[in-house]
């Protein structure tokens, strides 16, 4: 968490939690991710990866 | 009317599922204010928040009364490949097996309190389907 000057903490607005949640189990169950199971997390920035 | 459970289930990201598990399209949010959504197979019922508790499942076989002030969050049906209906939670992995059979199911979800986030959802499973 960075702080400083005017920095404040927010909940997430539940519909922006159910969005999120929508998509991330969306996610784990078209790769067949269950609980405590590792998955890789790539980030692709398209021409610096072979 | 039968009783076929009541769950206390912890609503990770302001959600709770009815679905099949062998299921794979968990339906997609537009605004995230909406009651409820649907695939063939998943039922997404907007509840409060996992910050402010837990919430009562209940789920009922055959003709019911309509819970009073409760509202109707979803009248339709699920799809179920296999014998069992899951209510919970897909996120926490939270997952309340009932023995339903395959096959299309009519269901109605009701929701209550109908003016603010619901603490209490109701599922009510129909011989016949919807009209």
């Amino acid at each position: 968490m960075q702080g400083g000057a005017g920095a404040r903490v927010e909940g997430v607005p539940l519909g922006e939690q159910r969005i999120q949640g929508g998509v991330l189990s969306s996610f784990y169950q078209k790769f067949g991710i269950g609980q405590g199971d590792p998955f890789q997390v790539v980030v692709n920035w398209g021409d610096v990866l072979p | 009317m039968t009783l076929l459970g009541r769950f206390q289930v912890l609503p990770l990201q302001a959600q709770i599922d009815i679905r099949d598990p062998g299921g794979s399209d968990y339906p997609q949010w537009e605004t995230g204010e909406e009651r409820a959504i649907a695939t063939a197979q998943c039922i997404a019922v907007a509840t409060q928040g996992d910050m402010d508790g837990r919430v009562a499942v209940e789920v009922r076989l055959g003709p019911s009364a309509v819970p009073s002030g409760a509202t109707v969050a979803f009248d339709g049906e699920v799809l179920l490949s296999g014998e069992e209906l899951v209510v919970g939670n897909y996120l926490g992995g939270e997952e309340h097996r009932l023995p339903l059979g395959p096959g299309w199911h009519h269901v109605t979800v009701y929701t209550q309190p109908s003016a603010a986030p619901a603490v209490e959802v109701i599922v009510v499973l129909h011989a016949e389907p919807p009209s």
